[in-house]
């Protein structure tokens, strides 16, 4: 049985769209009783927003993969299920902020026929997410001990959810161009070839100005993504594992000085080490002991949803949307989530390997690597497997500005897939 | 390239494995330590989160109730409330966030909270506001007034059974706590818990108010034993007419039984039936050299001694009686008038007592009479029979010679105008100290509603002079 790509859309969106619906009855049943007839308008939304998505594409760009929205849509649905359990309101900005991220990408996947045009503006592209991240020092509002934030009266932006698209763009357009040049170029020292100043060092410069920047805005989490995306890339493009062992070797130099420089990065480890600590575990401790806590109650199958106490923990909505799965959905949950996550970056490294062009390839594995590490250092941060550091949930947590930019990804990666399947078409 | 996409996603699946494995050790195999943490409050705000059943007496006096607690600050939705007090704080006991439960609070905990009876899927998937069921019990709220009444603050315990159901009717020891106390989440000034500072008293009170003495106190049984020794020796071929020549003084193996009076009291040749009534302790103790320790201790354990009564309570202890082959012939004839390692628990006494009420069965003791609901009975207490020692006539005979007792012996304060009375009293030395004074009492003979064990410790006098008349009050009560 042959589906065309479209047609396999729609269907695995047909699946899809039992989650929101059950999550409907489920959440309604628990807290009121009774199904709330307009509540009914949310899974309604929801999965009328998809399924437009999902015409839109098939009129414009039929060729693109038919896998990703899918999968997209299944985090979108379990996200907002959750959200509309712990704050009906968040639910409803949660699902107008989905609307404009999907008409956004929507946008770029129609418009942008070609994304090799990207290549041309690299350093521009750079410039802008540097600027981005620079904004926030200068116009940057503080929340919960980090400057990450922009404020437009109602409207509060958080510039390196972008920013981390578009440095991912410039080190897949320069690492397209000079890979073989940094990889093979340069002096031999203590058995590593090091590579040319000249070759290495905008990007060098790029990776430590916004990487220094994140470490001053106290935003952890996002330096650690950065830096993940860069090593990936590079041992992507170059084949060296010397760079991945210098890197990492920089990183734990740079973890160190952390450490010590920063008191809340000091806590935030001690939170680690020592998450049940009775003396800590009402302070510092609190929120990862809470996160633990409300994993454990909800054992393999979950409390089932509103009927656990997930709001105890503070940024439920937020950095900790996970642990709110773990305790209603249980390890079942919260192991479909770990999978939906893992199906998608398999699939868009499976684009990558597709791709005809190096730039495409390097996009796709800067991409897949974002939401991979990103989605990793949030749920292993609220588990405990690594420190916990501020970061969002991809395409789960609360949050416009997140969404906004993980559905630009989505459609760059929709369009690098289309380029993919359009060539293979050809031969 | 394509070689090094792929072990990156190989990376990212080892990624995935490492969160999962994680997520099985907090969800599962370390689920239980991090559950139990006492810093998760999760547990509690469940279960305070729960409008919990009321226990309610069958008169329906509403002995526990759940009251809405109304500040922001309350850390917990519901409180629990004692409306009757120290009155039955025993029996109920306590449900505290700090300090855990006790009594049928934590007996019952399941069906209070509203776990069980199970009521089905589809109302378990659609029950919205959580609420409890209510707990109906045995314990008849007039009854126990007046044992509490009748006892005074003399430390000891009264029991009153239904010998016909196993109901008991009233449970009442002293000292008691203050229930409303324990649960209290108030401060003091400096922020500390007051109840911690109440429990701590508790604890530290030599006189023991956390102790149900009915259930777990265990004293020397004294003559309250001789029903036991004439049913086991009617049973085994010594009927009531059986007679022995008692003198004041029977030496036995050395040593020597007596009898109570200074100088000790020569009885002459009586039938158990004058021996039973007057106490006679030479009597006792050579039926029981004459039974054999093997026969005591088989009588005995029949009644239920040296096992834990199946009373739906969970601090309930077990009456001691040594094994045949420890107890050497002193030992033997002085336990035959209940002196010697015997202990007895008043509830032990009080079934032993409804063995001899209801023609030598003795029905399971219980406290719980139902669960209700606004829609009705959801489960009630199983009546049955526990165990039946001795046979309807020696049970019969007993019952007899303790309406003798009561008629024309040592426990004639038990009487009751119109009524008939049996019973049977008990002064048990202790060493050093005054005795703890008993009295059994069944009413009325001809057909037992009630079945009564009181133990007054270290009170001086005798069973007859001081347990006798609060048996007599409780008795009253229950016949009303």
């Amino acid at each position: 049985m042959s589906l065309s790509p479209r047609w396999k859309e729609c269907l695995l969106l047909v699946v899809a769209a039992v989650i929101p619906f059950a999550g409907w009855v489920s959440v309604d049943l628990a807290r009121e009783g009774r199904m709330v007839p307009g509540n009914v308008l949310y899974p309604l939304c929801l999965v009328g927003m998809f399924f437009a998505a999902h015409l839109v594409l098939r009129a414009f760009r039929p060729g693109t993969d038919p896998i990703l929205l899918p999968l997209i849509a299944a985090l979108c649905y379990i996200g907002i299920v959750v959200l509309f359990r712990l704050d009906v309101h968040m639910a409803r900005l949660q699902l107008i902020w989905m609307g404009v991220g999907i008409a956004a990408m929507l946008v770029l996947v129609v418009a942008l026929k070609d994304y090799r045009i990207l290549e041309r503006y690299r350093y521009t592209l750079a410039l802008v997410g540097l600027v981005l991240l620079l904004s926030t020092m200068v116009l940057g509002k503080e929340v919960n001990g980090a400057r990450l934030w922009l404020v437009f009266g109602p409207l509060r932006f958080q510039p390196s959810e972008l920013a981390k698209i578009l440095l991912a763009v410039f080190f897949a357009a320069y690492l397209a161009e000079r890979k073989e040049l940094i990889a093979e170029a340069g002096r031999s020292f203590l058995g590593f070839r090091l590579p040319r100043l000249r070759d290495m060092g905008p990007l060098l410069t790029m990776w430590a100005l916004s990487l220094l920047l994140l470490i001053f805005q106290k935003d952890l989490g996002s330096s650690l993504l950065f830096f993940g995306i860069f090593v990936a890339m590079l041992y992507v493009a170059t084949s060296r594992v010397s760079f991945v062992v210098v890197g990492v070797l920089l990183f734990v130099v740079g973890a160190t000085l952390t450490f010590f420089a920063f008191p809340h990065v000091e806590e935030r480890v001690t939170a680690w080490l020592h998450p049940l600590d009775p003396k800590t575990i009402n302070d510092e401790s609190y929120q990862i002991a809470q996160s633990l806590f409300a994993f454990a109650e909800g054992g393999l199958s979950g409390t089932g949803l509103a009927r656990g106490y997930p709001e105890i923990i503070p940024f439920i909505e937020t950095d900790f949307a996970y642990a709110a799965v773990g305790e209603e959905l249980g390890m079942f949950g919260a192991v479909v989530l770990i999978l939906l996550y893992l199906a998608f970056v398999a699939r868009v490294l499976f684009i990558a390997l597709r791709c005809p062009d190096d730039f495409g390839k390097l996009l796709a594995v800067g991409l897949a690597t974002i939401i991979a590490l990103q989605s990793f250092i949030i749920m292993g941060g609220v588990t405990r497997l690594v420190p916990l550091t501020g970061i969002t949930l991809p395409f789960i947590s609360y949050g416009g500005s997140s969404l906004f930019s993980n559905f630009l990804l989505l459609g760059l990666l929709l369009g690098i897939s289309g380029r993919g399947r359009e060539v293979a078409a050809k031969h | 390239m394509r070689q090094n996409i792929r072990r990156l996603g190989v990376f990212f699946i080892i990624l995935a494995v490492a969160l999962v494995l994680n997520l099985s050790y907090l969800q599962v195999f370390g689920q239980k330590d991090l559950v139990e943490n006492p810093a998760n409050t999760r547990r509690l705000m469940r279960e305070y989160g729960i409008a919990r059943g009321r226990i309610i007496t069958s008169d329906g006096q509403v002995a526990a109730e759940s009251r809405r607690t109304d500040g922001p600050s309350d850390p917990f939705k519901y409180q629990r409330s004692y409306p009757l007090g120290s009155l039955l704080s025993h029996v109920v006991g306590y449900d505290s966030p700090q300090f855990g439960r006790s009594g049928l609070e934590q007996q019952y905990n399941e069906y209070l909270l509203g776990r069980k009876p199970f009521k089905g899927w589809v109302e378990e998937m659609t029950k919205n506001v959580e609420e409890g069921f209510d707990l109906h019990i045995t314990i008849d709220g007039g009854v126990q007034a007046a044992a509490a009444r009748a006892l005074g603050e003399r430390k000891g315990a009264v029991v009153a059974l239904d010998p016909k159901t196993g109901a008991l009717l009233a449970a009442y020891s002293w000292p008691t706590f203050d229930p409303n106390g324990l649960v209290s989440q108030e401060r003091d000034a400096g922020g500390a818990l007051k109840a911690d500072a109440l429990m701590q008293s508790y604890n530290q009170n030599p006189a023991s108010p956390m102790l149900n003495r009915v259930t777990m106190g265990l004293y020397a049984p004294g003559s309250s034993f001789k029903v036991l020794t004439g049913s086991a020796g009617i049973e085994s071929g010594f009927p009531p007419a059986t007679t022995y020549n008692c003198p004041g003084v029977w030496p036995v193996g050395g040593s020597r039984v007596t009898n109570y009076g200074d100088p000790p009291r020569d009885f002459g040749t009586i039938d158990m039936d004058v021996a039973l009534a007057r106490s006679v302790n030479t009597y006792f103790a050579q039926l029981a050299s004459d039974l054999g320790a093997e026969n005591l201790v088989y009588y005995s354990q029949l009644f239920g001694l040296n096992g834990v009564p199946p009373l739906d309570y969970p601090a309930v202890a077990a009456s001691f009686i040594p094994a045949p082959e420890k107890i050497d012939a002193v030992e033997l004839a002085w336990s035959g008038a209940g002196q010697g390692r015997l202990l007895l628990t008043p509830l032990q006494l009080g079934l032993i007592g409804c063995g001899i009420a209801n023609q030598g069965k003795i029905m399971f003791p219980h406290l719980m009479r139902d669960v209700r609901n606004e829609e009705g009975i959801l489960g009630r207490f199983d009546i049955g029979e526990w165990r039946a020692p001795i046979s309807a006539e020696t049970a019969a005979e007993m019952l007899e010679m303790m309406v003798h007792v009561v008629e024309d012996g040592t426990g004639a304060e038990a009487a009751i105008p119109g009524v008939s009375v049996a019973g049977k009293t008990g002064t048990a030395e202790v060493e050093g100290k005054s005795p703890h004074t008993w009295f059994l009492g069944i009413a009325p003979a001809e057909n037992p509603q009630v079945v009564v064990a009181v133990v007054v410790e270290n009170s001086g006098g005798g069973g007859g002079s001081v347990a006798a008349p609060i048996a007599r009050q409780v008795m009253e009560a229950a016949l009303r």
